[in-house]
């Protein structure tokens, strides 16, 4: 036992010295999951938190009606004006300056748009007023001919997801201008309209709790860290180890290769302890992270998480010839694994060849297992699944493991 | 000097393909990233999106025809009907619809996945047109004032297409940051330089010669990436070839130059490859590579200015006709980029000492 404690000191001294373990370790989850929180917890409520840029050239030039309607296009502008200068608007309303004319500002609003400055233009054609006059008459009275009421213009950049919201955004305010009017002038029974009410699936099986991107992704941040330390941690201090002949060196002290596992196996788990408590504590006093870690089935699914991914970083060193291909196969797993597993992101829409991929992958079942234990979203995968996927990778990763692991980098076990 | 110049190109090119973990850096990581998130973003943006809606009518809702009407007649739309509001709520936390409707009578309810945060916003917009279609159908409301949408740029981009280029941008990032911060300290550490020194090889011919390597890794990866994109997902791409292979040695270059500022900070190959993998860690989330910046905090936007990666990007995108730039700011950034890498990483690495 006290060559085995020998081993994990050792380890333990190597990381504290080292500056650049210490970053990935400790630093760079809390990184990535401040970025990750940062924007994709702000897609959901995009308009709520996003600054949308929206040029709007009004070139109505006629503004008094002459009779007792009101005035569409002042109406318009008037509200998104209201808008901008709400305190923490969603909106910077761009509006002609005073010396240039119509034209050379749509121009430049336009110019603007295709660049990425703006999210869209809203013009407000001349004549509009007018437009629509004469489609409320032929409405009321039936000898007056309908030309089709008026027209806004809504420039969008095509393709840009945020230009494409800002464009909803400015129909549904058209859109209520609409039923104003409507209803102003009596022309539709306001019981008939309909109320349109957005939801998002409740996450905890009738409980209510509030969907919250920072508890989706935490537990996402611990597998991250997990599979770090089993595809990279393990891979270099066994393959690479290995190669270098220190592995050899150990041997020959004496020391047993069990007792160099053991003491490996030792810090992992406490440098695994040490990070998931660090992200637990950020995740908790930056973001209000609200999740039951420390209750008995979350905890399974840590270590349950913690020792298949360190099987396969097992796995990897057993198979691989040289460190080179140890490494090299554990970074080409590594991405695919995090991304494809739904560790930030859902993949359980993604198109066939890559689904195959996505149920394979164990870190799927492990990370929506996970969640659901947490209940911060429901698994999308059957329970059973959830632990038979990951425990068929895990006693594979072991039997292959020990079956072809060679301490030896010359072939002797 | 120039036979040897290419001789040493030779070598450290057949170096560089013997490498398993750089070639993996420099052609194959691109490709994963391109093949994970390709992957995501397909249906972004696209025309024909199908959109899978589960309906949901309460028994005793009596007026329904007008909403079957509406959903039968818009296009784009898979409908499947479920028998309660808890199985509704369970294809969408599962994935089996994207969208739960459930109509009452006088309101919609639309039921949405929190998690599927890239796509929720166009969900909502077809939920918003079910919407007015339904009010349309069952009021005889006037439209007084209609939209017209118009686009500017390319019509016929998605959101792959916006992504693509920042791919190649990431495969230029690795071969660039890593010919300096990895392989010239690799060389260093391993006393190659030292060596080399000792023969009537100069520096400028190494460094010549390793910039050369370098171009022509990048020219491979963004091959490969462009010929995945082409035959894997289809995209039809409109690329100025005049512009966009100069640029690529462009952004090659800019980016050993980040590679040079790495090796004063690092003190071994094994350092610097740490810091220049962090480094590209840390572009890849905010460059606006894999979604807008616009997103972020503007603190963190003013941060995505600074990054070489960010520019990178965007030049390569203006050069595949993706995003507009002004023709005169686009050859000023680039001359800018490639002027003060090359005198960064030449002043780093010629006046470094080689023999250490």
């Amino acid at each position: 036992m006290k060559s085995v404690f020998s081993i994990f000191w050792q380890f333990i001294r190597c990381e504290q010295r080292d500056r650049y373990s210490l970053f990935w370790n400790f630093a760079f989850p809390l990184i990535v999951m401040t970025i990750l929180v940062l924007v994709f917890g702000n897609m959901n409520t995009a308009e709520n938190t996003v600054v949308f840029q929206v040029g709007l050239v009004n070139q109505e030039t006629e503004l008094a009606s002459g009779n007792e309607l009101p005035v569409p296009s002042q109406i318009m502008e008037d509200l998104l004006v209201e808008i901008s200068h709400g305190e923490r608007s969603w909106l910077q309303l761009h509006q002609i300056s005073q010396g240039q004319t119509i034209e050379s500002f749509l121009s430049s609003e336009l110019h603007q748009l295709e660049r990425g400055n703006r999210h869209a233009v809203l013009v407000i054609p001349d004549a509009l007023n007018e437009s629509i006059y004469q489609e409320v008459m032929s409405v009321l009275s039936p000898q007056v001919q309908s030309h089709g009421g008026g027209e806004v213009v809504i420039y969008s950049q095509s393709g840009n997801q945020m230009s494409a919201i800002s464009v909803d955004i400015l129909s549904q305010i058209v859109s209520g201008i609409n039923s104003q009017i409507n209803t102003e002038i009596g022309l539709i029974d306001t019981a008939q309209m309909v109320d349109l009410h957005y939801y998002q699936v409740e996450t905890d099986g009738g409980r209510s709790i509030p969907f919250n991107f920072a508890n989706y992704l935490m537990p996402g941040i611990f597998l991250m860290v997990f599979l770090s330390s089993g595809l990279e941690l393990v891979v270099e201090r066994l393959a690479l180890y290995r190669e270098r002949g220190i592995l050899r060196r150990y041997f020959a002290a004496p020391l047993q290769p069990a007792q160099y596992g053991l003491g490996l196996l030792m810090h992992i788990m406490v440098l695994s302890i040490l990070q998931v408590l660090l992200v637990y504590g950020f995740g908790v006093s930056v973001f209000g992270v609200s999740i039951p870690l420390f209750t008995p089935l979350p905890l399974f699914y840590l270590l349950f998480s913690l020792t298949t991914l360190l099987s396969l970083g097992w796995l990897i060193a057993a198979v691989s010839k040289t460190a080179n291909s140890a490494l090299t196969l554990a970074n080409a797993l590594l991405y695919p694994l995090m991304f494809l597993g739904g560790l930030y992101f859902p993949v359980m829409d993604m198109p066939l060849p890559i689904q195959l991929f996505v149920q394979g992958n164990p870190v799927t079942y492990l990370v929506n297992g996970f969640r659901d234990s947490l209940g911060v979203f429901p698994s999308p995968t059957p329970a059973l699944l959830n632990l038979l996927v990951p425990s068929l990778w895990l006693v594979t990763a072991l039997a292959l493991g020990f079956s072809r692991f060679k301490w030896d980098a010359k072939g002797g076990n | 000097m120039a036979i040897r110049y290419f001789i040493l190109t030779k070598t450290l090119l057949v170096s560089f393909l013997r490498d398993r973990q750089n070639l993996f850096l420099t052609l194959a990581l691109p490709l994963v990233f391109l093949f994970i998130f390709g992957s995501l973003f397909q249906n972004e943006g696209q025309q024909e999106r199908i959109t899978r809606v589960a309906v949901f009518v309460p028994p005793e809702t009596t007026s329904d025809k007008d909403l079957w009407h509406v959903l039968d007649s818009t296009t784009g739309l898979r409908l499947d009907i479920v028998e309660s509001e808890a199985t509704l709520e369970e294809w969408v936390s599962g994935f089996k619809t994207d969208i739960g409707l459930i109509w009452d009578g006088s309101a919609l309810r639309i039921y949405t996945n929190p998690t599927r945060m890239q796509d929720n916003s166009y969900f909502h917009q077809v939920a918003s047109g079910i919407r007015s279609a339904l009010e349309y159908q069952r009021t005889g409301l006037v439209r007084f004032i209609q939209v017209q949408n118009r686009q500017v740029g390319n019509q016929s981009l998605g959101g792959l297409d916006y992504l693509f280029p920042g791919i190649i941008a990431l495969g230029v990032l690795s071969s660039g940051l890593f010919a300096i911060s990895s392989s010239f300290m690799h060389y260093k550490d391993k006393k190659v330089l030292k060596r080399l020194m000792a023969t009537s090889m100069s520096k400028v011919t190494f460094l010549a010669a390793l910039m050369t390597t370098r171009m022509v890794a990048s020219i491979m990866s963004t091959f490969m990436v462009l010929a995945a994109g082409i035959f894997v997902f289809r995209l039809t791409l409109t690329i100025n070839w005049v512009l966009f292979l100069p640029y690529i040695l462009v952004g090659t270059v800019t980016m050993m130059g980040l590679g040079a500022l790495v090796t004063l900070i690092a003190k071994t190959a094994e350092n610097a490859i740490q810091i220049s993998t962090i480094l590209m860690t840390i572009m890849m989330f905010f460059s606006g590579i894999y979604f807008p910046v616009e997103f972020l905090p503007s603190y963190f936007q003013r941060v995505s200015a600074f990054l070489p990666l960010s520019h990178v990007a965007k030049g390569i995108r203006y050069t595949m006709g993706i995003e507009a730039m002004d023709g005169v700011h686009f050859f000023l950034q680039a001359a800018l980029l490639l002027v003060a890498s090359s005198a960064l990483t030449w002043f780093v690495t010629l006046k470094s000492r080689w023999n250490d």
